[in-house]
């Protein structure tokens, strides 16, 4: 049987947009077995980075797939990356291919570019074989929720995923359809009505809580309060 | 100016004190700068919980010595970076300090430079001068570092930036003519 190992970028738990995008995804590839790894948790649970690579070997195919934080890969899934590159049995993992499916807020090209290459470089340093992958913003509207029940919103998205899902069961590099599926996410949505829209929410959303969105505790001289142990 | 030094060399990292001795020299005590050695810092990873955003907005909720950093972020009119580069991006003691940035930012997004981002909470630094430090020469990595330096400035909304790759082996005088040459172009030397 095939074997397919997801890495997801997310810290955030189990709920996240990630997760959505990898449950979808994994629905698709019917006959395939499919492992899952949260790049957060091989570092708190123990040091499983060991084990995460023994996962890899003899995989058809690992798929990163992540949200951006502030412009660049998240620090817990960068540093499972550094540490397959570091650990003395990478060897092993020469010629296995991958696939990246990265995500944010921001609808530009340009705000994952630098995820891109970084996944790109990773591949190059380790020997794996990059075989394409594509990013698209506005995720945060998936919040948690199952792709398929995103409705008209999401549905480039899942469309681009069945295409992934083809390439990968016919073991193909990722074709240029499902790049062109995902260039159709939100394009007809212009930025000047997309950013009013979404303050209306911010601005909703701080009301009903009763904070001000706008508060700027970290200013000097004025006192840092409510930090918790959340 | 305000300034604030990120740096995320340990002690043992190539060009760590040849590096820093440079910077120092660029920052005369007039300038007011706030100097954080990352790698002795207990810091930890942003886990994306949505505190600063939603629940209490403008303050993470972790109790570590990134609450020492904030303040500093937030006035900070200069922003120095100084990494290794990994894979392109910033090394690790760095990026897990730069994905806390994360309170500095509004729910709320706006049009800067053509391009969306979250609207800040307080003003733009000035200018963000990226300084990494790589394994060896690699071309391809080092365009990324350039890359990954101007997309931090602009989420922060700084008006320049610089950003310069040092290589193991760089003699003294190339260090301190690229450190210099990175403030010069970021408006910022001394």
């Amino acid at each position: 049987m095939k074997r397919v190992v997801f890495l997801l970028g997310s810290p955030r738990g189990v709920k996240t947009g990630t997760e959505s995008i990898a449950n979808y995804l994994e629905a698709r590839l019917p006959g395939i077995e499919v492992q899952r790894w949260r790049a957060h948790q091989i570092f708190r649970d123990g040091d499983q980075v060991a084990a995460f690579g023994e996962s890899l070997r003899g995989a058809q195919l690992l798929v990163l797939c992540t949200p951006v934080y502030v412009h660049s890969l998240p620090w817990p899934f960068q540093e499972v990356l550094a540490a397959l590159d570091d650990s003395p049995n990478r060897g092993g993992l020469s010629g296995l291919n991958v696939m990246t499916v990265i995500h944010s807020g921001y609808l530009e090209d340009i705000q994952r570019q630098t995820c891109f290459e970084m996944c790109q470089h990773f591949c190059r340093e380790t020997g794996m074989v990059y075989r394409g992958g594509f990013g698209f913003g506005a995720s945060p509207l998936i919040d948690g929720r199952p792709l398929e029940s995103t409705g008209r919103l999401m549905r480039w998205v899942r469309r681009a995923l069945d295409e992934m899902a083809t390439c990968i069961a016919h073991d193909r590099e990722l074709s240029g359809k499902a790049t062109a599926l995902i260039h159709r996410h939100f394009a007809l949505m212009p930025r000047w009505l997309m950013i009013p829209l979404m303050k209306l929410k911010v601005e909703r959303d701080a009301k009903k809580a009763g904070v001000d969105y706008r508060a700027r505790p970290y200013a000097i001289d004025e006192p840092v309060t409510g930090t918790t142990d959340a | 100016m305000a300034t604030l030094v990120l740096f995320g060399l340990g002690a043992d990292d190539p060009l760590s004190s040849t590096v820093a001795e440079e910077l120092k020299s660029q920052l005369p005590e007039s300038l007011d700068a706030a100097w954080f050695d990352l790698p002795a810092m207990s810091i930890g990873y942003c886990n994306g919980c949505g505190y600063c955003g939603d629940t209490n907005p403008g303050i993470c909720c972790k109790r570590d010595q990134m609450q020492e950093i904030y303040p500093h972020l937030a006035r900070a009119a200069r922003i120095v970076l100084v990494s290794l580069v990994r894979f392109g991006g910033f090394g690790g003691h760095l990026k897990k300090a730069i994905d806390r940035f994360s309170p500095q930012g509004l729910g709320t997004y706006v049009l800067h430079n053509g391009e969306m981002h979250h609207e800040m909470r307080y003003p733009g630094p000035a200018s963000v001068i990226s300084i990494g430090i790589m394994r060896r020469e690699d071309e391809a990595e080092e365009k990324t570092f350039h890359l990954a330096g101007s997309r931090i400035a602009a989420c922060v909304f700084a008006e320049r930036s610089a950003s310069t790759v040092l290589a193991p082996g760089m003699a003294g005088e190339e260090v301190r003519s690229r450190i210099e040459n990175s403030f010069r172009e970021a408006g910022a030397s001394r």
